[in-house]
């Protein structure tokens, strides 16, 4: 048995591992241990076909996919049934695998470099690590799912035009919430440590989720099917598969770094908030309003996160309310490796995380091992250049 | 008392197994008594933390990987040998064992994690901790031999409240009494300037890694404690989050005060529990507590012990 | 002949492309009060570290009693009987002022971690003599009164002075100073000029300062060096440094040279 599986049968399927695309053909395989057969699905990696193959799931199935994989542990992680995969030598990637690995990795990538660029901006005026931003990129997803449909009856909009509405607005509800955060939980402990500032951003993220799994405060627990806002159409290119998901995300997040870019580089605004990072006693002498900044910060990292949590929905076609916590430990890695409070730095983390955790995850044998691979691949690269890719060295002055 | 606290320490092992003897028989609620020995596995857990975090002022977040391993080694050794040994009389033999077997390789992989420590700080160290806890529960996750995802099960119920005292009580004694001699003054030295330290003679290095292997083996005898105490163990229990969870003792309980961090650390353990009633809005108001408390005392929740010797006084105009 | 206690050849320096010291030679023999003098910039600091081994010297060599110290960590040099103090004070904020020094004690101190857990007889002497040598130690800068108080909360001078007595726990040979006298009033400039010839004789070891206020240079030192813009113009007692036109060049400007 090998099968990309929700951890209910029926509902949406999650993330598919990549390389069943190129495996092609409806393959039967059968389980060794349990006889039963499933047909892993034709082509694309996309998630809707996926719920075909679980739908013919019968639930009995499903409870021993559950028992082999333990998917409960991650629900949106598409498992494989490992006993069941032919041991043997690892499978070299083709060179079309390998091309077709390197576009999907780019495109978890750009999710990763949104996310990324808000843990960095925050860490460059504050110092510290904002543990609540990968919930802003859930509650951005949230935001999606629950406009979208709405709009769809109030303006009587083009496809494409609804889902940049939709982004629009995702992006606004959780700039204002980023902001309504820093003013009510990190403005009154600006001058108290940064550890203490570190614990209120965890007890803040845990208070998010936690309200938002709780059924009659928030959205409840259960995972919940996230609307295509554009039509679902693939190209192929030699032998790469390209969807359109994959195209909007490259699109919306090159649009977004060039907006964020010239923000940073061209406006007073940008300048102010460089300054702030740089020294912010020297910044507020200078006449900066500090506060403003530090909003206008978070405002602009929170609305980056929530575009990195619809692109990922879109992406993976369903949302939940922990789907924030591995992206965001992934895009704060990212932020790292990058060099942290450097902005090209987050981007280049991102793309390389990305892609070497397709690459890997790729390969049928490694890929249950790809989470490990994107820390080996941190630390190895923190071990030879301790102040990340992009960041520079500071040494302490004797 | 200042002259031979190992009589103190010995009092606490002996009063810990009277207590946990004397317990059932007793008819005192089962539900206290585990409730019991998570307290003294995350005093165990978050004192060793402190170790790190606290006196050498390094910021790790992958203390739940050493506390893996150690569950993981200790379950397997015991799980093997049980069937094979049988006697009870044998059993706290083969129990102690097999939680040292996991302290020390707990200890073996604070060694690895210890030495990236040596080029990097603050949250770059912070995050390769993390990768390494992470890496250590994908590994465990990957790995048949352990029951990959979904874990071991049927470990031997053998962690009993006096275990679990007794472990905290050395650790305690452990930490305690390091940094109060003039060896291990240098790991609080390490935390308040490494330049000056070095140029005292303190091999920073040394004093850097020893805390990580220390405080590594005790999360890894806590990690045995804790699988013979739920008896199932999974990948998923050990993850980023239970890290986090050691560290916010940790801070609550002021950085470095061991005192302030062992009552951090049987406050939080009760706290989710006492909240048992309000059953779906448990975490919630748990997070809103932690959120209250660093409003309220941000220095930590007991802050009136001194630090070997130094009281706060007025800063130098 | 005794190799002189510290000797430093043609050593150079640089960062990228700054030479901070370049060529400097000097010597300081056993038991000398020497002096390092210059304008800001000048590199005194950059050579303080070169000696104790916090940087590596780019070009160069320098010996600790004729021994080379290259590749050596600065802990290392520390027990090889070198110790110093900071321009702007380092001291462990968290450790109260006994600490503070015993900290600096433990390079002789014979215990490790197993004897401080088992905490024996043995262990038991050990920490006693070493609470009984910082505080004759503290004692001599009068400080002992404050042993419990956390080093932070003490005032500026005596600040200075805890980092003078945790160098000298170290028991070292060779002890650099690096601006001792900053911040203090003439009154305590006076004293500590006193204190470092006296702990100079009681202890045997040679001193190492960098200062700005000429006065205290000229009436302690017994050798001067002057640095200017990394490199070594001048060397000489405190009268011929005075009257030495390069030097006055060096502060002054060209335009008051004599």
């Amino acid at each position: 048995m090998l099968v990309g599986v929700d951890f209910e049968p029926g509902t949406q399927g999650g993330p598919f591992p990549h390389w069943l695309n190129k495996r092609a053909n409806p393959l039967p395989r059968s389980c060794p241990g349990d006889g039963w057969k499933v047909f892993v699905p034709h082509s694309s990696a996309s998630a809707r076909i996926v719920k075909v193959a679980l739908c013919i799931l019968p639930d009995t199935v499903a409870a021993h996919v559950l028992e082999v994989c333990d998917l409960s542990i991650q629900p949106h992680r598409a498992g494989i049934c490992r006993r069941c995969w032919p041991s043997g030598p690892l499978d070299p990637l083709t060179v079309t695998e390998f091309l077709q690995q390197i576009v999907n990795g780019l495109a978890l990538g750009a999710i990763y470099a949104l996310i990324a660029l808000g843990y960095t901006m925050v860490y460059g005026v504050l110092r510290f690590i904002n543990f609540a931003h990968s919930d802003l990129f859930m509650l951005g997803a949230y935001a999606g799912a629950l406009i979208a449909p709405r709009l769809g009856t109030l303006l009587p909009l083009g496809g494409v035009a609804n889902a940049l509405v939709t982004l629009v607005l995702a992006m606004a509800i959780c700039a204002l919430l980023g902001v309504l955060i820093e003013i009510l939980a990190y403005r009154p402990l600006r001058d108290r440590p940064r550890l203490v500032v570190l614990i209120t951003a965890i007890g803040i993220s845990m208070l998010i989720e936690q309200v938002a799994q709780n059924g009659r405060l928030g959205f409840g627990p259960e995972v919940r099917r996230f609307p295509a806002l554009i039509p679902d159409v693939t190209w192929h290119l030699g032998g790469v598969t390209l969807g359109s998901t994959s195209v909007i995300v490259f699109g919306v997040t090159a649009v977004l770094l060039a907006l964020l870019t010239w923000t940073v580089k061209c406006t007073r605004v940008g300048m102010a908030m460089r300054a702030v990072a740089f020294n912010e006693k020297a910044a507020a002498l200078m006449g900066v309003n500090v506060n403003r900044i530090i909003s206008f910060t978070f405002a602009v990292g929170s609305a980056l996160a929530a575009a990195g949590g619809i692109l990922f929905a879109l992406n993976f076609g369903k949302i939940d309310p922990l789907m924030g916590v591995q992206p965001g430990l992934k895009a704060f890695v990212a932020a790292v490796l990058g060099g942290i409070g450097n902005l090209p730095g987050a981007c280049l983390g991102g793309i390389v995380l990305g892609v070497v955790e397709s690459v890997v995850g790729g390969n049928p044998r490694l890929t249950s091992y790809r989470d490990a691979v994107a820390f080996a691949v941190l630390i190895l690269i923190l071990l030879l250049k301790p102040e990340g890719l992009l960041g520079h060295r500071t040494k302490e002055k004797v | 008392m200042k002259r031979h606290p190992q009589l103190w320490l010995l009092a606490a092992i002996i009063l810990a197994a009277v207590l946990s003897a004397s317990a059932r028989p007793a008819g005192v609620n089962p539900y206290y008594l585990g409730v019991a020995v998570d307290v003294g596995i995350n005093v165990i857990l978050a004192v060793s933390l402190n170790l790190i975090n606290g006196h050498t002022g390094q910021f790790s977040l992958g203390h739940a990987g050493f506390m893996a391993v150690g569950a993981y080694v200790a379950s397997s050794i015991t799980l093997g040998l049980a069937a094979r040994f049988g006697g009870p009389a044998l059993t706290p033999l083969l129990f102690a064992g097999s939680l040292l077997a996991g302290g020390l390789a707990a200890a073996l992989a604070g060694l690895a994690v210890g030495v990236p420590s040596l080029r990097l700080r603050g949250d770059y160290l912070a995050i390769v901790t993390l990768g390494f806890g992470e890496i250590i529960r994908v590994i465990l996750q990957t790995t048949d031999a352990v029951g990959a995802a979904s874990g071991l099960k049927g470990i031997p119920k053998f962690t009993s409240f006096g275990w679990a005292w007794a472990l905290a009580a050395l650790t305690v004694y452990v930490v305690a009494c390091l940094v109060n001699s003039t060896y291990g003054r240098g790991f609080i030295a390490v935390h308040d300037d490494e330049v000056a330290a070095r140029s005292m003679g303190i091999n920073t290095t040394r004093y850097k890694v020893t805390a990580f292997v220390i405080g590594a083996f005790f999360a890894g005898l806590a990690g045995g404690l804790y699988a013979h105490h739920k008896q199932f163990i999974s990948p998923g229990g050990f993850d980023f989050n239970k890290s986090i969870e050691i560290v916010v003792m940790v801070i609550l309980g002021g950085m470095g005060r061991t005192a302030g961090v062992i009552a951090a650390a049987i406050v939080l353990t009760l706290l989710p529990e006492v909240l048992r009633p309000v059953a779906e809005y448990r975490m919630i108001l748990y997070a809103l507590l932690i959120l209250g408390l660093m409003l309220a005392r941000p220095q930590g929740l007991f802050t009136w012990e001194r630090r070997t010797g130094a009281k706060p006084g007025p800063q130098p105009t | 002949m005794k190799p002189p206690r510290l000797q430093l050849d043609s050593v150079t320096i640089r960062f990228g492309g700054l030479t901070a010291v370049s060529e400097v030679s000097l010597i300081v023999g056993d038991r000398e009060l020497a002096g390092l003098i210059g304008p800001n910039g000048a590199g005194k600091t950059t050579l303080f570290n070169l000696v104790t081994a916090v940087y590596q010297p780019t070009e160069g060599t320098i010996r600790l009693g004729g021994e080379p110290t290259d590749r050596l960590e600065p802990h290392q040099l520390t027990a090889r009987g070198v110790a110093r103090t900071f321009q702007n004070i380092r001291l462990f904020p968290s450790l109260s002022v006994l600490d503070n020094v015993r900290v600096a004690a433990r390079l002789h101190c014979p215990h490790g971690l197993r004897q401080s857990l088992w905490r024996g007889a043995a262990f038991r002497a050990a920490e006693a003599a070493v609470e009984k040598e910082s505080l004759e130690l503290l004692n001599i800068f009068d400080l002992a009164r404050y042993r419990d108080e956390p080093a932070k909360s003490l005032p500026y001078g005596n600040q200075r002075r805890l980092e003078i007595v945790r160098a000298l726990a170290t028991r070292p040979r060779l002890l650099l100073l690096d601006e001792p006298a900053a911040g203090m009033n003439p009154t305590e400039k006076v004293a500590l000029t006193q204190l470092i010839r006296e702990i100079r004789d009681r202890f045997q070891l040679a001193v190492l300062l960098v200062e700005h206020d000429m006065q205290l240079v000229m009436d302690l030192c017994e050798r001067i060096h002057v640095l200017d813009h990394g490199v070594k113009i001048a060397e000489g007692s405190p009268t011929e440094i005075r009257s030495n036109p390069q030097v006055i060049e060096a502060y002054l400007g060209p335009d008051h040279a004599l």
